[in-house]
């Protein structure tokens, strides 16, 4: 009698579990782009409709845990896409333990190496844990159902640029009837270059370098035109985001959304429908 | 340091009175006994600061080598080293270093950087630069525990969520490190801080379910020696905390008192716990919270809370999530406690009463799951997600209610 009680509850514990699992892992038919709090990095996870999740840089330490426990469910320990824009600390710090602790689908960098502590433990993890590591340049694209992600940047001369932040990976998000630009830490010479060779009339945009008054320039905020910025920024000595890149995109008549004053921000695109929500 | 008159006057008036209240025959004879105890210990006392004396350079830049001599703890931003200084130079020095690249027990650095006296007297290093000298050169035994900790770990973190995972490292193995800093304030403003300090609460529930199975299994015999070993083994493990081995100590005297059938007597226990730790380090009765707060709420369980079960006549009935037993339990040991933290840090949580009476009935099934989740997670991932899914509901009810009385109400 004693064991037959505990086996039924067990059973009933199951039988929840598997359609708590199947409920609440039933995927969206919307986009939906949480750009994470990490202080001063980037992160964002960004789940296409159908489910697919892919999560673009890590932030500077572990805080990019608790912005994936926060949006993912409890249940979600599976990332199909791992993309780091460019090996910078703020990017790919955080990554690391995303790797040790979430199961990874592949990798995704521009192929440029570095050498520190931080790096080699990075590349231990992604060896000891079999991801499959891809490296991926402009005119590379990643297609699921509707979805496009389209890498546009960097080309062969700024895979192999001085200046790291310019071999970002920039991706091109068309999804949910919605278009998004990830643009890593760019700086004016690759907007130049992509105002020059695409057409980029945008809706949604990850501001370059946190805001930096290097980057986002008008030329590449007229061209572009997003509805909506996003500024990924922390607490920081530079001081981003600076005054001349807000004006810059209060010019275009940008909607400005900050990580530092609105906690994370999450998008939800349907059919070109776009909603926006703070969380702290 | 200085001894002070007027406390040893104020102690010997409240053993006075204490002596008299109770009858004692010859209480002067046991005044004298006290006084010069209390000379022997400020003896002691000079005698091991004098043989233990640090010797560190401060606010100056230098090159120093020494062994991790605790588990480094590695949180959200950086990791804490603990350094015992080797060489020409002693003491210890607490290094906060990077996240990367990752230092273990035994490790001996070679580090160079100035060394500052915190304000809570601690010597520190902030993001010296660090070398790697030689690994493992210290306690094999020590280290492979910790890697044995390190890996449970790692097993609830790759099935919950970093905050549910963070809090369960917490109760299970009073591992800090990774909470944030919001959660943190909510455990200290409900009053609930000591789920994670690996409390007398803890060890006692995992020593009490230890023995139970393992004289289930084998001979009695045979459960009284393996039950010391894993208890002995958990304090190493959980890096030797002040709580902990206090609460294993008396754990171990129980033990030994049931298996040769002698009475327990609580008092003598506590005593002698409390001697032995002192005689090791007769610095943790002024200079360490943990120590204090430990002998206070146990002293608080044992003598306050009979008498607040006679006062309220609140005891021995069954109620629902037994709350008259815990808020009994938490009332006296809050109470106990209350002169330290007031001292220590300056304020109190009323709210504990509630928050503990609503958490602690399931703390022993959610440590149980815990262990099984991280145990199980060595042979199968699959089945320690499931059994962890499981630990996630107690653990979110856990941490709602934490927060809910150390964030939105207070």
């Amino acid at each position: 009698m004693k064991y037959l009680s505990s086996i039924f509850s067990a059973l009933i514990f199951l039988n929840i579990f598997v359609w708590y699992w199947g409920i609440t892992g039933a995927p969206s038919a919307a986009l939906n782009v949480y750009f994470l709090d990490v202080g001063q990095g980037d992160s964002t996870l960004t789940v296409l409709p159908g489910g697919v999740k892919i999560l673009t840089d890590g932030g500077p330490d572990k805080s990019v845990l608790s912005g994936l426990g926060k949006t993912l469910s409890p249940t979600d320990r599976y990332i199909d896409l791992v993309i780091l824009s460019h090996p910078e600390l703020d990017h790919f710090t955080g990554l690391i333990s995303v790797l040790e602790r979430y199961r990874v689908g592949a990798f995704i960098w521009n192929g440029r190496e570095r050498d520190n502590d931080s790096w080699r433990e990075l590349q231990a993890v992604l060896e000891s844990k079999d991801v499959p590591v891809i490296v991926l340049g402009d005119n590379d694209k990643i297609i699921y159902k509707g979805s496009e992600l389209k890498i546009i940047s960097p080309d062969g001369e700024f895979t192999e640029d001085s200046k790291l932040n310019n071999t970002s990976l920039v991706a091109l998000l068309n999804s949910g009837g919605v278009k998004t630009l990830f643009t890593g830490d760019i700086g004016f010479e690759v907007e130049n270059k992509l105002v020059n060779e695409y057409n980029l009339d945008i809706d949604v945009l990850k501001v370059p370098h946190h805001g930096s008054r290097y980057s986002s320039s008008s030329a590449f905020l007229n061209e572009t035109t997003p509805l909506l910025s996003v500024i990924q920024v922390g607490k920081n000595r530079y001081g981003h985001p600076t005054k001349e890149t807000l004006a810059r995109l209060a010019q275009v008549g940008s909607s400005i959304y900050r990580n530092d004053e609105g906690g994370l921000i999450h998008l939800v695109a349907l059919n070109g429908k776009l909603n926006v929500f703070k969380r702290k | 340091m200085g001894i002070s008159v007027y406390l040893i006057l104020t102690t010997g008036l409240i053993a006075l009175i204490f002596l008299k209240v109770r009858g004692m025959v010859n209480p002067i004879l046991w005044l004298c006994i006290l006084f010069s105890s209390i000379f022997v210990g400020f003896f002691y006392y000079n005698v091991y600061s004098a043989i233990y004396k640090e010797n560190v350079v401060l606010d100056r830049e230098t090159v120093f080598e020494g062994i991790v001599y605790k588990d480094p703890r590695r949180g959200q931003a950086h990791q804490e080293i603990d350094l015992s200084l080797k060489g020409n130079y002693s003491g210890t020095v607490r290094i906060y270093a990077a996240l990367y690249p990752t230092y273990n027990y035994g490790d001996l650095l070679e580090i160079k950087g100035t060394i500052t006296k915190s304000p809570s007297g601690l010597n520190m290093i902030s993001f010296p630069a660090m070398r790697l000298v030689q690994s493992g050169e210290d306690g094999r035994i020590k280290s492979f525990l910790f890697s044995v900790k390190n890996r449970l770990i790692r097993n609830l973190e790759r099935v919950l969520p970093t905050e549910k995972s963070a809090f369960l490292a917490g109760i299970l193995f009073g591992e800090r490190a990774e909470f944030s800093d919001d959660f943190k304030e909510a455990l200290q403003k409900s009053g609930t801080t000591h789920l994670v300090a690996l409390s007398g609460y803890n060890v006692s529930i995992i020593a009490i379910s230890l023995s139970n199975v393992l004289s289930y299994i084998g001979s009695r015999r045979r459960a009284f020696w393996l039950s010391i070993a894993f208890i002995i083994l958990f304090v190493l493990m959980t890096g030797a905390e002040e709580s902990v081995v206090r609460a294993a100590f008396m754990g171990i005297i129980f033990l030994i008192s049931e298996r040769s059938s002698r009475l327990y007597s609580f008092r003598n226990a506590i005593a002698l716990t409390a001697f032995v730790m002192l005689l090791i380090n007769p610095g943790l009765l002024v200079f360490n919270v943990g120590f204090q707060l430990s002998f206070a709420a146990l002293l608080g369980l044992v003598y306050l809370k009979p008498v607040i079960e006679k006062f309220t006549r609140l005891s021995g009935q069954k109620t629902f999530l037994n709350w008259r037993e815990n808020f009994i339990q938490t009332l006296s040991a809050q109470l106990a406690v209350l002169p330290v933290i007031l001292y220590t840090f300056g304020y109190f949580s009323p709210l504990a009463l509630f928050s503990n009476v609503l958490v602690l009935e399931f703390m022993p099934v959610t440590m149980f799951l815990g262990f099984v989740t991280a145990g199980v997670g060595v042979v199968s991932y699959h089945l320690s997600f499931l059994i962890g899914w499981v630990t996630g509901i107690l653990l979110g009810y856990e941490i709602f209610i934490i927060n809910f009385f150390g964030a939105y109400i207070s």
